[in-house]
């Protein structure tokens, strides 16, 4: 992928839904924003970490607060000015480059926005490989490079700066600020140099969410399924394909808690989440787990169902895709591992259909 | 004295009507051609019904019609007024409105907009102040640019509608309420562009809307019948004449919701999956406590994203009327169809199309009473595959639909017996009547009550029950049984981040009409 255009925004959202395991927020919501930005301005030149020169700043962009305040307060374009015109007075004479900061759900997109109106290159690649649910889990944090000064704005053009002295206290910080600002702002932190990036950088996700769309909807157009195409063309598997006969949802410290059962007419498993799907139980045993990418998919669409949006009735299949591998190391696991959302198992790696 | 209902349905290609008593049984039912002007065939309708019945024409509480004028007017761009918008978004949103509309809707529609001051954030603050004057200066320019009609739309107005009431009411003054303003709170939910989208098409349908029933009105009270007409509305109840002026967005899916709810009733169940088998398409439904279900994602019309109530149903472009092609093997049923022309158009009926219906009676499943029948150029083989061939699409149009256990199968439509007992695993009922499905729906649609608000739902239990009560007061003072008022619908959805539990909640209740 070369470049992204107001016509690729429809795949890159597929897909990236699909990374966001659950969480991140629909892509739907901001598409239509995004779309009108590459229109209007720019359309947008992909840059790969192995072209990155060392002094180059990567400045890795974001949405925080809830993906349905998003929906309503809609994302204006300025914002992304303020933060890029701070940037470029701390680096003068630097190459600003712009990733996103989160690959999973609409934060594949939002980073388009900056790069399109400022003619910069997006780098293919985020520091999640997938959607987290707080700032700290991120391939900067795991690669201990000191956190940056983060920048947070809204659209009425407020915008704070901070230089936090360690991850959870910008995690505490960001979510507060983020609160005052009406739960939605936009964010630039961890920005880091090319050297550091070529070290921190889990590469090559953007074009990850684009293949995966392109699976999805090559699929639908020539009448296959959608749901063993994904799996079969991105190594991964699915766990079971069934009814949601159950959903509890609600809302515990500014995050999405709950779980979802899914049967059909042998096997019953049950989805946890918080934000993102969690764990996948059958009975007392664990089949999956965090980090890996864990999604129920729409049976004939192959579209990503995600946290907020599943409902009684729907028929889904269960699909496993590997984490980046980062995360599936000691170091990896004591991040974003179960017992960091308090469920005390090991990682288990999916295996094939139950 | 004996008393009778009337249900109508005007659909693409028939007007249909059906007289019921207080059984509910079916006294008379026939099927008129739709006319360009709607009333026309209403009246038709209304003649032949009455006269093959004998009922006196004062013997007839009410009438009550399903039509898709609302939806024609939209895809066509026909007659619609043009519209200025008022978006209260201190955070200035650069993404215009009716972004990826059909251009001529567009054209149509939009006389222009402008951005103002205000909006609400969801902790119930402004973003940033409301200012009166800002309201002023926009109407003059939209004034100038044509606007016939009024949108204003503010941030979180569902949560909070104070800005859209006091932008109303400053354009009132200004324009002596000679101006319609449609405020998107009553509308739609949360989802600005959506909700946006919306209103937007309602204020364009409003004038339109208005001289179409009160023509209708006229010419019914004409023909001698005084009695209230009422208006099937997208959920599945009845409103009446002012409130379907008012709120025409609301009109713009009561084709397939009549049917849904007909077959239902038809069939003598509450509920079920409906199949409805017309001349394009095949709509695929599922109707719980007598209503549809209703969708949970963003509606769309001439793909137009819309955020306002629409049953959930799976269409597909395999009607009675669908043409059949085959190409290099490849059997195509549709999305092209011959439409009311078929009785022209079909070999059957001595034309050169092949077509759904030719293949059905080729294969044996439809029985046409026609003397003067031709046979389409094709060998029984063929017809029998291409019959397979569609049930297959309508099976999977049937799987797609959220499934519950255990639910019957309620094929209706002048199409039904393009489908087969054996086609399906469940338990398929073909009830009588089923060409007339949709206007039998339309007769018994219910009175509902809906209430739209945002609480705490710290006392989740309390809270929900005593909007549950509101909802049943609502619909019986909307003309609801006393005794057959249920709740339809709940739908709650937390507001993320919020101190104190806040949601948005909506629950539908609804009951039999009183006579």
């Amino acid at each position: 992928m070369k470049y992204v255009t107001k016509d690729s925004l429809d795949t890159i959202a597929t897909g990236a839904a699909i990374l966001g395991s659950g969480g991140g927020g629909s892509p739907t919501y901001v598409q239509s924003v995004v779309a009108y930005q590459l229109e209007t301005n720019n359309a947008v030149n992909v840059a790969t970490i192995d072209t990155i020169h060392d002094d180059d700043i990567i400045v890795p962009i974001a949405c925080v607060g809830a993906p349905l305040i998003g929906s309503e307060r809609i994302i204006s374009g300025h914002e992304c000015d303020r933060i890029i015109d701070r940037v470029v007075a701390d680096y003068p004479g630097r190459r600003i480059i712009i990733m996103p900061a989160e690959i999973g759900g609409a934060n594949a997109l939002i980073p388009l926005i900056a790069a399109s109106r400022h003619r910069l290159y997006i780098l293919d690649g985020d520091l999640l490989g997938r959607a987290f649910p707080q700032v700290h889990m991120s391939a900067a944090h795991l690669a201990q490079i000191p956190p940056s000064c983060v920048y947070i704005t809204d659209s009425v053009g407020n915008i704070v700066t901070l230089q936090p002295i360690s991850r959870s206290h910008m995690e505490h910080i960001v979510r507060n600020i983020t609160m005052a600002m009406g739960s939605l702002a936009l964010i630039s932190c961890e920005i880091m140099t090319g050297e550091q990036a070529r070290k921190t950088v889990i590469s090559g996700s953007l074009s990850r969410a684009y293949h995966i769309g392109k699976t999805i909807i090559s699929a639908r157009k020539n009448g296959y399924q959608p749901v063993e195409k994904i799996v079969h063309d991105h190594a991964g598997s699915i766990l079971v394909e069934g009814v949601i006969t159950d959903v509890q949802q609600s809302i515990a410290n500014g995050f999405l808690e709950g779980f979802a059962r899914i049967d059909n007419d042998n096997i019953q498993v049950e989805i946890v989440f918080c934000n993102e799907n969690i764990i996948v139980r059958r009975n007392n045993d664990i089949v999956a787990t965090t980090p890996d990418i864990i999604i129920p998919v729409d049976c004939y669409t192959g579209e990503a169902v995600t946290t907020e949006s599943i409902r009684y009735g729907m028929r889904v299949a269960v699909i496993c895709l590997s984490a980046p591998v980062v995360w599936t190391t000691e170091k990896g696991l004591s991040l974003v591992g179960p017992r960091c959302f308090g469920y005390d198992y090991d990682y288990t790696p999916y295996k094939g259909t139950l | 004295m004996i008393q009778y209902r009337v249900g109508i349905d005007v659909g693409g290609t028939n007007t249909d009507i059906v007289i019921i008593n207080k059984n509910n049984d079916i006294i008379a039912a026939h099927k008129t051609p739709t006319t360009y002007n709607v009333t026309d065939g209403i009246i038709t309708a209304l003649r032949k019904a009455i006269d093959t019945s004998g009922i006196n024409h004062n013997t007839i509480v009410d009438i009550t019609i399903g039509t898709t004028y609302t939806t024609n007017a939209i895809l066509q761009a026909r007659n619609l007024s043009r519209v200025g918008l008022i978006r209260i978004a201190g955070n200035k949103p650069e993404l215009p409105p009716c972004y990826q509309w059909p251009e001529n809707i567009k054209s149509s529609v939009l006389a222009g907009y402008e951005t103002v001051d205000g909006g609400i954030q969801c902790d119930n603050t402004s973003i940033t102040p409301f200012d009166g004057q800002q309201i002023e200066n926009a109407i003059y320019v939209l004034q100038q640019q044509g606007a016939e009609a009024v949108v204003v739309n503010s941030v979180f107005s569902p949560l909070n509608n104070s800005h859209e009431k006091c932008a109303r009411d400053i354009i009132y003054d200004i324009t002596h309420g000679t101006t319609p303003v449609v405020m998107t709170h009553n509308i739609g939910g949360i989802g600005f562009i959506e909700r946006e989208n919306a209103a937007l098409l309602n204020a364009a349908l409003q004038k339109t809307v208005y001289r179409q029933f009160h023509n209708m009105m006229h010419r019914i009270q004409q023909f001698g019948i005084t009695a209230p007409i009422f208006i099937t509305n997208n959920n599945g109840s009845v409103m009446s004449i002012e409130d379907a002026i008012t709120f025409p967005i609301s009109t713009i899916s009561t084709g397939p919701t009549n049917s849904c709810i007909g077959a239902a009733y038809l069939a003598g169940v509450q509920d079920a999956y409906v199949i409805d088998i017309g001349g394009t398409s095949t709509d695929v439904s599922i109707i719980r406590n007598g209503f549809p279900r209703k969708s949970s994602c963003v509606a769309q019309l001439a793909g137009i994203p819309l955020q306002c109530s629409m049953p959930d149903i799976v269409s597909i472009a395999c009607g009675g009327g669908s043409y059949v092609s085959t190409e290099s093997n490849k059997i195509t049923i549709g999305p092209d169809s011959a439409g009311y022309n078929i009785t022209q158009e079909a070999y059957i009926f001595g034309g050169n199309r092949l077509t759904m219906t030719d293949i059905a009676v080729q294969s044996g499943a439809m029985k046409i009473n026609n003397t003067k029948l031709y046979k389409a150029p094709i060998s029984d083989k063929y017809a029998h595959n291409v019959l397979s061939y569609a049930t297959s699409q309508i099976e999977e149009a049937f799987d797609r639909v959220p499934e519950y256990s255990d639910l019957p199968v309620v094929v209706v439509g002048g199409g039904a017996h393009i489908i087969s007992q054996s086609a399906l695993s469940q338990e398929v009922i073909f009830p009588s009547y089923a060409q007339f499905a949709n206007a039998y729906g339309a007769a018994r649609a219910e009175a509902s009550g809906t209430i739209n608000t945002v609480v705490s739902l710290h006392e989740r239990e309390n809270t929900i029950s005593s909007l549950k009560e509101e909802a049943k007061q609502k619909a019986v003072h909307n003309g609801a049984c006393i005794d057959t008022v249920r709740i339809i619908d709940v739908t709650i959805m937390p507001y993320y981040y919020l101190p104190d539990n806040m949601a948005y909640v909506s629950i539908m209740a609804a009951g039999g009409r009183r006579y």
